[in-house]
């Protein structure tokens, strides 16, 4: 099936771009993707670079938009997965929706952790501001350690 | 592997919110709404479904049920748990499609409350810091995301 055929990319190419609607998922064979905000743009900034596994599944949303541009931070390889091929793809490798799953379910729980603490963190300024009481300097540090993304 | 197939009456709680549960369904039939505080005061609708997936956070992330399941109709369900799982896409490969448009827009949806959390928390940080109160304009806001963490530290 020519979509479970590795797609060769050359480095600095473009896989897709944020804002985009493509119901395709991505998965690594070799090479290294970047994920970008603001590609093309002097507020251009790197999320994550992708050597191993799936990336590109924001698409894949009823009425997914992309939230991030993909660009071949090398020559890189990569397998496109649309709603056809996912379906072959995945009952010949079932171990693959496993690992896609728990990968997913990973970034879930650690996105969820960033949203509770950001949670946390109003809620304390909410305190402080209405008791007058100040904060802990370590409990600041962590506020803009959330906000820097680290 | 057959499907567990398992059926609830219109007004039957399908699932309660903070229980535990390592197993999530596929809406075959019937359609639900989904309640925080169910039976209680502050009892508070957050959905409704009538199609796709329901607990799949739950049984993914390990994480208690967001809210009460109540049936608005007779309703039936496939019961998907750690048994069934490969054997149900294994019998269904059209569905994978199906679970991962869930889970990306689950993803998008906690992506996007997430940049909004903190967009939040960098203002209130900032007049924090020069020992103002925070603008009048996220104070809803703020109490919004406020309301998210103590619910969320009570369960």
């Amino acid at each position: 099936m020519e979509s479970l055929n590795v797609t060769e990319i050359k480095k600095g190419d473009l896989i897709f771009s944020e804002g985009s609607s493509d119901p395709v998922l991505y998965e690594v064979e070799y090479g290294t993707i970047g994920i970008y905000k603001g590609y093309g743009t002097d507020k251009a900034v790197k999320l994550t670079e992708i050597t191993d596994g799936y990336f590109g599944e924001s698409g894949l949303a009823e009425n997914g938009v992309r939230i991030a541009s993909a660009v071949a931070e090398t020559d890189s390889g990569v397998i496109r997965l649309d709603a056809e091929s996912m379906k072959e793809y995945f009952t010949e490798n079932p171990f693959k929706l496993d690992v896609l799953l728990q990968d997913l379910s990973r970034r879930l729980r650690s996105q969820d952790r960033r949203y509770i603490d950001a949670c946390k963190y109003i809620d304390q300024l909410m305190e402080a501001e209405e008791s007058g009481s100040t904060l802990d300097p370590e409990a600041i540090k962590s506020m803009k350690e959330l906000i820097s993304g680290k | 592997m057959a499907d567990t197939i398992v059926k609830f009456n219109k007004g039957d709680i399908i699932c309660e919110e903070g229980k535990y549960e390592l197993f999530f369904y596929e809406i075959l039939e019937g359609s639900m709404t989904i309640y925080r505080n169910y039976g209680k005061d502050g009892q508070q609708e957050i959905g409704k479904a009538d199609k796709g997936y329901i607990g799949e956070m739950g049984y993914i992330n390990s994480l208690p049920r967001v809210g009460t399941v109540v049936a608005d109709t007779d309703v039936s369900l496939a019961k998907i748990d750690e048994t069934s799982f490969e054997s149900y896409f294994k019998n269904h490969p059209e569905k994978i499609y199906g679970i991962m448009q869930c889970l990306s827009g689950r993803l998008n949806e906690i992506d996007a409350n997430t940049e909004d959390a903190i967009a939040t928390l960098k203002v209130a940080l900032a007049a924090y810091e020069d020992k103002n109160p925070a603008p009048h304009g996220i104070k809803e806001t703020m109490k919004k995301f406020s309301a998210i963490f103590k619910s969320r530290k009570a369960q």
